[in-house]
């Protein structure tokens, strides 16, 4: 018979991390904490995965039962620590005991040695996962890379506790091991001189001179069976993590799990899909109180569906796209996209956690463990009804530079924080991305004349009542230099500009979208140079541009990661943020446009609206409207706290604070607006 | 059947023009010619006009010339009529496609060495691209042809009724903004047809074309002109010519006001 008990680790002479240290070692994920429970779990069993076997993973939900509970109370309760220290004296004396059950099997299990100190290099499992923190991950192409992912199991239970059930191979055979393990906060026993200080980790097991081994063989099999874990089959491996008494937020039990298995789809369903008949990489299950809980299928469920199939693109000859930087000319990974007209779709919880609204405009992002990193967010459609779906898969090569610039929780790429080359390929990946979606929901880049293409106005018409108010992409708005069009000279042809991004805006009716690039006002209606008879008034722009100095920077957009503040330079030229799409509202009873911006660049400057209505052609705006027709109208300027200045050029500083631009729109127009911004002179 | 002309490649033509230009009309008509040495014909496309058919040409267009005056001087309105009728005539007899139309060295071909006495006659000391074609919307016969080919409709009696609709100045209007309004016949014709029937009294012609045009630019970027039925293009054309119309009274009646006080 055994005697397993508590133990908790002092304070060694030569220090430790405390216990609050290895809790806060996750930071404060933006994700849910179950979110990150499943993801961090079954990137733990992907990467502990068998070749030749299909990995089980498995999330029960239960509370223990009568005939167990006893045993629970009677073992996992000698030499406990007092409930200040560890709360896991109330969990287990509570009248249920709710358990949350991780397992994966056709897993290594937590092989090697039981003692940290144990100069094993390669089979190390066992020690990584129990005693040691932040040890970098050995497999090759892992999903984890800072060995902190186990700390969201002692995030997630309100006893601190857990138990690790694990069978692996040892020499000669199997080994089931068992032991307890417990994260909490450092603390002092004891008075005056003989007070101890321990680090708030603490391990349930047999306590053999300094150190706590786990019961194993039929000790651990035996322990296992009393305590109603699930055991193994004889030549079964794989790991069963148990957490007393799991935090679910506020949410109740079979809320939790059926979330669980929402998280589960959207946050692996890569590894649901089988190829070509085989198996697929890992099987998902959750149960609630023993009973089933469906895990969705990704290829019958909206949107997620979308996703799989921009996955198969991704992975086919024809259709997937690769994504290189050029200098230094490297491929980056490949990218797969789906569009199709969908219904808007209520999002379910754990999509929202993942950022997906009623339509679905994500890339997946991934690296080749084929994790979800996550749902890197693309230019909204112009219509409603219309989703796509993109799955971007890093190259082998450049996993590592990829899982380099990962938080802990491994759901972002943030470039911000990386050096030098490794720096560029994110970036640039980011960049890349956003040219291929741009391309793919521009409906058409260009007011067009329609000359002999198809006319397709009479059908656009039938649909229109279905597409109202819809208008042209947004969001990134980058300054491009006017090209001045050598046939523009010739007094006959309308000036044109280089295409660059921008915002356009129908008002009342729909239209393509368009890519003027705006400036400072320096257009006026040019006279026709040449004619001998017609005193022409077409519309036309003056070549003599303003000079690139003179002339307002602008920033895009690109890449939608946490930003971190970039470093700016002394006189940085301020610089304009587009927000979204522009919108509609209704002020002083006036229908008005709002468009949103940043003024990124601390310091003075001064705004001014840049408003024109749109020609055909490629960007051309009119110099010379009808007599008495409606023009866009500046209405002023809205600071963050709401604050309406009508003053047309307004001079305030820069900050992360978001302004509005109001402007009164011309109806049966394409209406431009835009924002220039200089530097300010500052007033003495 | 399509036909093809001999085309005059640029550099000979601004050397022609600048040989020419200084001529009188005799000596232009002794110059005059079916071939010249460096003109080209397109490899495919059609069937070559040979000598016997140029010189028909040439006769036809010297004697719409000669009614309307040749060689001697003549007024405005006789060279309009010229204009009308060698429009209908070039459009009608010269079997051209759009595409070989659209090429100036075959117009500049027409007025340097086929007709270089008809084409100084017309525009007497001419600005290269009337001769040249640099510009097909300003030269003597090509523009002539293209208005035919804007307005001419084959299911009227007379298919080039319209012609007669707009002015030469005004139809330079529509030229001037053949990108976006000028070059869809189809939205041509509509325009001449809301044309002829707009009650537009006390207003300045060309100042009402004006501002229509510019109303019916504003609707380009999201109106598919082209896809739209008669009645309804002509609804949204008539809309646009009455605001016109109205905004130009009002203006007038306000400047007349100021005038008052």
């Amino acid at each position: 018979m055994n005697n397993a008990a508590w133990y908790s680790q002092p304070f060694p002479p030569d220090g430790a991390s405390a216990a609050e240290g290895i809790r806060n070692q996750l930071g404060r994920p933006e994700l849910d904490l179950l979110t990150v429970l499943v993801r961090e779990s079954a990137q733990n069993s992907w990467d502990a995965r068998l070749p030749g076997h299909t990995v089980d993973y498995r999330i029960d939900y239960q509370t223990v039962g009568a005939a167990h509970a006893p045993v629970w109370r009677d073992e996992l309760l000698r030499d406990a620590p007092q409930t200040e220290h560890l709360p896991l004296r109330a969990s287990l004396s509570a009248s249920t005991i709710d358990i949350l059950t991780i397992s994966d099997r056709g897993t290594s299990g937590l092989g090697g040695p039981t003692r940290a100190d144990s100069a094993v290099t390669q089979d190390h499992d066992f020690v990584s996962f129990v005693r040691n923190i932040g040890e970098p991950r050995d497999t090759a192409h892992g999903g984890g890379t800072y060995g902190f992912g186990k700390g969201i199991f002692y995030l997630i239970a309100k006893s601190g506790a857990v138990l690790v059930h694990t069978r692996c191979r040892v020499e000669g055979g199997f080994e089931t091991r068992l032991i307890g393990c417990a994260l909490w906060q450092s603390h002092v026993k004891g008075n005056g001189s003989k007070a101890t200080r321990y680090t708030g980790r603490h391990w349930w097991g047999n306590r053999k001179a300094d150190v706590v081994e786990p019961l194993t063989g039929p000790d651990a099999e035996m322990m296992a069976y009393r305590l109603g874990l699930r055991a193994f089959e004889a030549d079964e491996t794989g790991t069963s993590i148990v957490v007393i008494d799991p935090e679910l937020g506020d949410r109740e039990p079979h809320e939790a799990t059926d979330y669980l298995a929402d998280a589960i789809l959207w946050n692996l369903w890569p590894k649901m899909l089988s190829v070509a008949d085989e198996r697929p990489p890992m099987t998902f299950s959750v149960r609630h109180q023993g009973s089933e809980v469906t895990v969705p299928d990704p290829r019958d469920t909206r949107p997620i569906d979308l996703f799989v199939e921009a996955y198969e693109n991704m992975c086919s000859a024809e259709k997937g796209h690769v994504l290189e930087s050029f200098n230094p000319r490297r491929v980056l990974g490949r990218l797969g996209l789906e569009k199709r007209p969908a219904l808007p779709l209520e999002p379910t919880p754990a999509a929202t956690g993942m950022g997906i609204e009623k339509t679905v405009h994500h890339v997946c992002l991934m690296r080749t463990a084929e994790l979800v990193v996550t749902y890197h967010q693309g230019p909204k459609p112009a219509a409603e009804y219309l989703s796509y779906a993109g799955v971007f898969r890093v190259t082998e090569e450049m996993d590592a530079t990829f899982a380099s610039s990962e938080p802990p929780t491994h759901d972002a790429w943030a470039w911000q924080s990386l050096e030098g080359r490794d720096k560029t390929f994110v970036r640039v990946a980011f960049t890349r991305l956003k040219e291929k979606l741009d391309a793919l929901v521009a409906i058409n880049d260009k007011v067009r004349s329609p000359g002999a293409e198809v006319p397709l106005g009479a059908a656009s018409r039938e649909f229109s009542s279905l597409v109202t108010g819809s208008w042209g992409i947004g969001g990134g708005v980058r300054f491009g230099k006017p090209k001045v069009n050598p046939v523009a000279q010739n007094d006959d042809e309308d000036v044109e500009w280089e295409p660059e991004r921008r915002d356009v805006f129908v008002a009342e009716t729909l239209s393509p979208g368009s890519n003027p690039v705006p400036d400072t006002p320096a257009w006026d209606g040019g006279r026709y140079p040449g004619g001998d008879e017609v005193p022409d008034d077409r519309t036309g722009l003056r070549p003599d541009m303003p000079t690139q100095d003179a002339r307002p920077g602008w920033d895009s957009l690109a890449g939608t990661l946490p930003a971190a503040p970039r470093p700016q330079p002394p006189a940085a030229r301020p610089k304009v943020q587009y927000v979204a799409e522009p919108y509609y509202e209704i002020r002083d009873g006036n229908v008005v446009l709002v468009q949103e911006f940043r003024l990124p660049v601390p310091g003075t400057q001064q705004v001014s609206p840049q408003l024109a209505i749109l020609l055909p052609g490629n960007g051309v705006r009119e110099m010379d409207p009808p007599i008495g027709a409606a023009r866009p109208e500046f209405f002023g300027w809205e600071s963050e706290r709401g604050l309406l200045d009508r003053t047309n050029d307004l001079v305030v500083s820069g900050g992360p604070g978001i302004w509005r631009l109001l402007v009164v729109p011309a109806p049966d127009t394409v209406t431009e607006i835009g924002v220039a911004v200089k530097r300010a002179e500052v007033a003495r | 059947m399509s036909r093809l002309y001999p085309r005059l490649l640029p550099w000979h033509a601004k050397a022609l023009h600048n040989e020419y230009r200084d001529l009188d009309l005799p000596e232009l008509t002794l110059r005059h010619d079916v071939t010249h040495l460096s003109a080209v014909f397109v490899a495919t496309g059609g069937d070559r006009v040979g000598s016997a058919e140029l010189t028909a040409l040439r006769t036809k267009v010297v004697g719409l010339a000669t009614e309307a005056g040749y060689p001697g001087a003549s007024d405005q309105a006789a060279r309009a009529s010229f204009d009308l009728a060698l429009a209908e005539m070039l459009h009608s007899e010269m079997g051209l496609v759009p595409a070989e139309a659209a090429s100036g060295d075959v117009w500049a071909f027409l007025s340097l060495v086929l007709l270089p006495d008809v084409a100084y006659w017309r525009y007497p000391a001419p600005g290269p691209d009337r001769v040249q074609a640099s510009d097909i919307t300003r030269h003597v016969f090509g523009r002539l042809w293209w208005r035919a080919h804007l307005v001419h409709d084959p299911s009227e009696q007379d298919p080039y009724a319209a012609l007669a609709i707009l002015g030469e100045a005004a139809f330079d209007q529509i030229y001037a903004r053949r990108k976006a309004l000028g070059g869809s016949p189809y939205l041509v014709k509509a325009i001449l047809r809301v044309w002829g029937g707009l009650e537009r009294s006390g207003v300045s012609e060309r100042e009402v074309l004006r501002d229509f045009l510019k109303r019916l630019l504003r609707l380009a970027p999201f109106m598919c002109f082209e896809a739209m039925e008669d009645s309804q293009l002509d609804a949204e054309l008539v809309r646009a010519a009455h605001d016109s119309v109205l905004a130009l009274r009002e203006k007038k009646r306000r400047e007349l006001e100021m005038a008052g006080v």
